[in-house]
């Protein structure tokens, strides 16, 4: 839990900002009051006790999200609790932490706050450090300035503001369903369905979400439409997290059980038994509670407490086969391996899983990991809006229910169940913190694409009725070959169809321009004969070396002159350049004239002089990496024209 | 095998003036060189040829949205700074350029596939040809990826009024988004696309996970493949997919997207193909003898899209083209070699087997799912149609019924594959 010292940079506490700001809300003060009152007004010490510690878990909650929400009352590892308020107190009379640890004061708080026995300093430290530094720091903030709360406000009003703008853009767009969810987020926040528990706090849950977004987006809000896009994106899914969270708040169902995970894939026994922790939680509530209760009452014990003689040890891994179900960790390692497995396709098929070595996405070559990208930035991303939502939910639960509201992509079956949603929540707090701008901006990029649906992206697939409708018969085309009859048709010679083209000529040299040139001729005099009345209707007298028979010489100079004069890559300004030298040509003409004369007169003298450097038109090369004006690389990421690893050059 | 197969090809002269503006890799000048070569084999004497009609918006609008397909009609080059909300919306601009007759363009290639589409529902031909249709990125309400009007959507919807089930497959290097998206919530439509997929090649879709959803679950088939795969792995993945799709959907009829950007050399795609790779594809599909529509696509290297398209023409007829070019007024866009195959790729080969087994193997799971499950009236029977067995020492008819021994055959596939050795002894192990 190293990482946890790190909330003393600036990073981290950046993100701190917007939830601290929100608990200056009556509502929490409330609760505060008879925290920091509390020392002269003697009441009960242990009612006081429990309300303080009531009020720091959902400080914790509020602050951090739910990877602070933490075991209360806290131990030390020979079973002492800990009380907080005092050790708060006890730190605060000798100057804060900062002046506590400097001086090593440590051992003098513990004694301080009632806790006997030696060498606790550093244990105490610790605590301090996880439980209370936040609040400290927090209280002092508060106290520093108050105009944070004005500012709050005012950007709460201008969001506000512009929500319903956006929504009236939407209806002309493509998120039906945002409306929806802003409607019962309304109806939510007037005040349906809330039980006892603050629908104040509700409500400010849902601006804070509001809030979030623009954290979220920054200053890109409103920019431009594909990032309002993204941004709606964002927000619908805080809706949902928060919808969530409000049902489970409805039901005051508080879960102690969050443990650091580290993702269960170093060998260190700990570690991995508290990343199986997090995944009995959820696999427990969801499926067999009963069944499993046992198991995880003694998870949590660990957790709480992995000292305790009640607990009993873990053996070596190498004898860990040898040991029967009936203990309790080898059941732990057991569901762990059982919930592993689980990812896998629930098939009916036995041979499919015997053949199914390894899924599709584990040779995904962006990550060495077996893990879908795609599942793991919308984690990501999950998580990125949980926190600045803080709110103090296990991942588990959220993304559950949240996944199948945010994933319209229906691959979520099967595959990534469970332990990949897992899988963000391995990074510590404060560097998952530190580096949410990293993914916010990596997201921007990544953002799965998801099949829409709907009746702006569906086509209207009638039901088949088992007998064919009627389709109009009217427009089948217009028959340009055979010919109709009665028109006079020639037949030059008796060639088998498909014949290729012939080695050798009457021609004096063969192979020379002019005999190509004879060929080329003589075969436009045959086809043009056989073809009769199609031969025009394709277009064909307007095709090929023939359509410079309308330009003149110096016409032809001029245009080469142009092109020659424009390296590569050529710019929208040539065509302007041509057709202002040529006012007379429409442009059809003009572009005809370029496919048909002067890439193909190129062609031929790159065959004849450069083979083995061709390439068919003046674009191909460097016109793809800069399209002209050079603003390639601003396109959005699914480009059709953006093509990795590509090698442009010669590909002949 | 039958071999007088009455094809109708549609071609229209004004679309090789079409031009998407400098720079733009799309050329429908590909077209008209496609059309020279077809008719410098001669070709043309063994099938109908016909113009399309241009359609008409309001048959643009049996699947586009209407205010989209208005404002292609309205828009153009000289005046499109007018309306740049609406280009922002339409997906216009950048991929998608506003040309001199791009509404034009639309209609032509839309109501080819249409023509197709009805004239083989009126059983007056048994395939028909559109090269320059394809554009199977277009979306219901905005352009995508060069493509403005889906035809494909349009020309499968015709299908769907003589069809109970049409089956769409997509061998373009891109995925085949638009139709899997218009078509992607219902069973009367499966579709199947080979593609690239990752390194954020566009469009972004068309993970192996996507299967489809409601009563279109297991109804949209996903091949992701990866860089540089070559003709071998490709026909047979293609082969086997495709077979097992067909003996299990029992379509009416097949839409083939040929796009031929996922031939060698192409200058967007990143496949090895040779034309005989591609074309290979083609014929496995002709064998089923079912009425086809077959399409253009992608494809931006032009030449080699005109020879390749050339090639399966002559595959749709049984011709077998031999391979000099034979004069004709673009012959030296073919030099120096002016001969029909192309030089080998040299992008290295990212498919493993094994990647491409499992890629498989999770198809065919997929479709296991509808096999006891069908989807419109399957019992309805189709017209005849044949499987043909495409490696008979490696898997025989009369043993396909069998799943048990289907599975066993897989298995084997992949025996052939080196170093993968160590599959067989984790089989033991389980």
């Amino acid at each position: 839990m190293a990482g946890w010292s790190m909330l003393a940079d600036g990073s981290a506490l950046d993100c701190v900002k917007t939830p601290e700001k929100k608990l200056k809300q009556k509502d929490f003060w409330v609760d505060l009051k008879p925290g920091s009152n509390g020392s002269d007004i003697q009441l009960d010490s242990d009612k006081l006790r429990c309300e303080f510690e009531g009020f720091l878990q959902r400080f914790g909650k509020e602050i951090c999200g739910r990877d602070c929400v933490r075991p209360l009352p806290p131990m030390l590892g020979d079973g002492q609790r800990v009380d907080l308020l005092k050790l708060l107190f006890a730190v605060r009379e000798n100057g804060g932490y900062s002046v506590v640890s400097e001086e090593g004061l440590w051992d003098l708080v513990a004694l301080e706050s009632g806790l006997l026995g030696p060498n606790l300093g550093s244990t105490l430290k610790l605590i301090y450090i996880k439980y209370l530094d936040l609040l400290e720091r927090w209280l002092k903030r508060v106290f520093d300035d108050k105009e944070h709360l004005m500012e709050f406000q005012d950007q709460i009003k201008d969001f506000l503001a512009k929500v319903p703008d956006q929504k009236k853009k939407r209806k002309d767009e493509d998120y039906p369903n945002l409306e929806l969810e802003f409607k019962e987020l309304k109806s939510r926040a007037d005040g349906e369905g809330l039980l006892a528990l603050d629908s104040k706090k509700n409500v400010e849950k849902i601006s804070d979400g509001k809030k979030g977004v623009i954290v979220l987006d920054g200053d890109v809000n409103g920019v431009s439409h594909e990032d309002e896009k993204k941004a709606c994106i964002d927000l619908s899914e805080c809706v949902v997290n928060l919808q969530d969270n409000g049902k489970l708040f409805d039901n005051d169902e508080i879960e102690g059980v969050v443990m650091r995970l580290d993702g269960g894939s170093k060998c260190d026994d700990v570690v991995i038994l508290d990343a199986t922790t997090e995944e009995e939680g959820s696999f427990c509530r969801k499926r067999k509670r009963e069944s499993l209760c046992g198991l995880l009452n003694w998870v949590v014990g660990v957790a709480k407490d992995p000292c305790d003689p009640a607990v009993g040890s873990v053996p070596e891994w190498s004898v860990w086969k040898s040991h029967g179900k009936e203990e309790m960790w080898k059941q732990v390692l057991l569901a762990r391996e059982a919930i592993f497995l689980k990812r896998q396709v629930e098939s009916s098929a036995d041979q499919w899983q015997k053949t199914q070595k390894m899924h599709p996405c584990m040779y995904d070559d962006q990550h060495g990991s077996n893990y879908n990208l795609r599942e793991r930035f919308k984690c990501r991303k999950k998580l990125l809006s949980e926190k600045t939502m803080s709110q103090g939910r296990a991942c588990s639960e959220s993304s559950s229910a949240s996944q199948s509201e945010l994933d319209k992509n229906p691959c979520t079956e099967g595959m990534e169940d469970g332990l990949d949603k897992h899988l963000p929540g391995t990074s510590d707090t404060s560097t998952a913190d530190s580096a949410i701008d990293k993914y916010a901006s990596a997201l921007e990029k990544y953002v799965p694409k998801r099949i829409p649906y709907g009746p702006r992206f569906e086509a209207n697939v009638p039901e088949w009725t088992g007998v064919a409708s009627e389709s109009d018969p009217k427009w089948l085309g217009t028959q340009v070959w055979p010919l109709e009859k009665g028109e006079h048709r020639y037949l030059i010679e008796r060639d088998p169809i498909g014949k290729g083209r012939q080695d050798s000529c009457g021609c004096e040299v063969p192979g020379s321009i002019g005999c190509v040139k004879f060929h080329i001729a003589e075969k436009r005099l045959r086809v043009k004969l056989e073809l009769g009345s199609a031969f025009y209707r394709w277009k064909f007298d307007r095709m090929g070396e023939e359509v410079k028979i309308s330009w003149t010489a110096e016409e032809e100079k001029k245009f080469e002159a142009i092109l020659r004069s424009t390296p590569p890559p050529l710019q929208k300004c040539f065509w302007d350049q041509i057709f202002k030298i040529f006012p007379t040509k429409s442009r059809a003409d003009l572009v005809s004239y370029y496919f048909n004369v002067y890439l193909l007169q190129r062609r031929g003298y790159q065959n004849r002089v450069t083979p083995n450097n061709i390439d068919s038109d003046d674009e191909e090369e460097s016109g793809l990496v800069t399209n002209g004006n050079g603003h390639e690389a601003d396109k959005s990421p699914y480009s059709i024209l953006y093509s990795p690893k590509k090698p442009y050059a010669n590909f002949r | 095998m039958r071999s007088k197969d009455k094809i109708a090809y549609y071609y229209d002269g004004d679309v090789g003036g079409v031009y998407f503006g400098p720079n733009h890799p799309m050329k429908p000048h590909r077209l008209c060189m496609t059309h020279h070569l077809v008719l410098s084999y001669d070709l043309h004497k063994k099938m109908e040829i016909y113009r399309p009609h241009k359609a008409y918006p309001v048959e643009l609008a049996q699947f586009h949205s209407a205010d989209y397909v208005e404002f292609l009609h309205r828009i153009k080059p000289d005046t499109q700074h007018l309306f740049s909300n609406e280009l922002a919306k339409y997906n216009l601009g950048e991929d998608c350029p506003v040309f001199e007759n791009l509404f034009e363009f639309c209609q032509i290639y839309a109501g080819g596939t249409i023509d197709a589409a009805r004239r083989l529902n009126n059983q007056l031909c048994d395939i028909a040809i559109n090269w320059a249709g394809g554009l199977h990125h277009a979306k219901k309400c905005e352009a995508s990826g060069f493509c403005y009007i889906n035809d494909l959507v349009l020309g499968i919807l015709e299908l769907l009024k003589h069809q109970a089930r049409v089956l769409y497959i997509d061998i373009d290097v891109h995925h085949g988004d638009g139709v899997e998206e218009a078509f992607y919530f219902t069973d009367r439509v499966m579709t199947v696309s080979f593609h690239k997929y990752g390194d954020m090649f566009f469009p972004g879709t068309g993970d192996v996970k996507e299967t489809g959803e409601r009563e279109g679950k297991y109804y949209a088939i996903n091949v992701p493949l990866k860089d540089g795969i070559d003709d071998t792995s490709f026909t047979r993945l293609f082969k086997s997919i495709i077979s097992k799709v067909v003996e299990t959907y029992v379509p009416g009829a097949i839409v083939l997207q040929c796009g031929a950007d996922s031939l060698a050399g192409d200058r967007l795609g990143c496949f090895n193909l040779s034309i005989d790779g591609h074309a290979e594809c083609v014929r496995f599909v002709k064998k089923f003898n079912l009425p086809l529509l077959v399409t253009g696509g992608g494809g931006y290297t032009k030449e080699n899209v005109a020879r390749c398209w050339a090639v399966e023409t002559g595959v749709l007829l049984d011709t077998e083209l031999p391979n000099e070019i034979p004069e004709n007024e673009y012959i030296k866009y073919f030099g120096p070699e002016y001969s029909l195959r192309i030089p080998n790729g040299h992008i290295e080969n990212l498919n493993s087997k094994s990647y491409l087994s499992t890629i498989k193997m999770q198809v065919f799971e997929n479709l296991r799912c509808i096999q006891h499950a069908p989807g419109v009236q399957m019992q309805e029977v189709p017209p005849d149609f044949y499987i043909p067995d495409f490696d008979e020492d490696e898997q025989n008819p009369d043993e396909r019924m069998d799943q048990h021994t289907q599975d066993k055959h897989i298995q084997r596939d992949d025996e052939y594959y080196e170093g993968d050795h160590d599959n067989d002894q984790n089989m033991e192990d389980v």
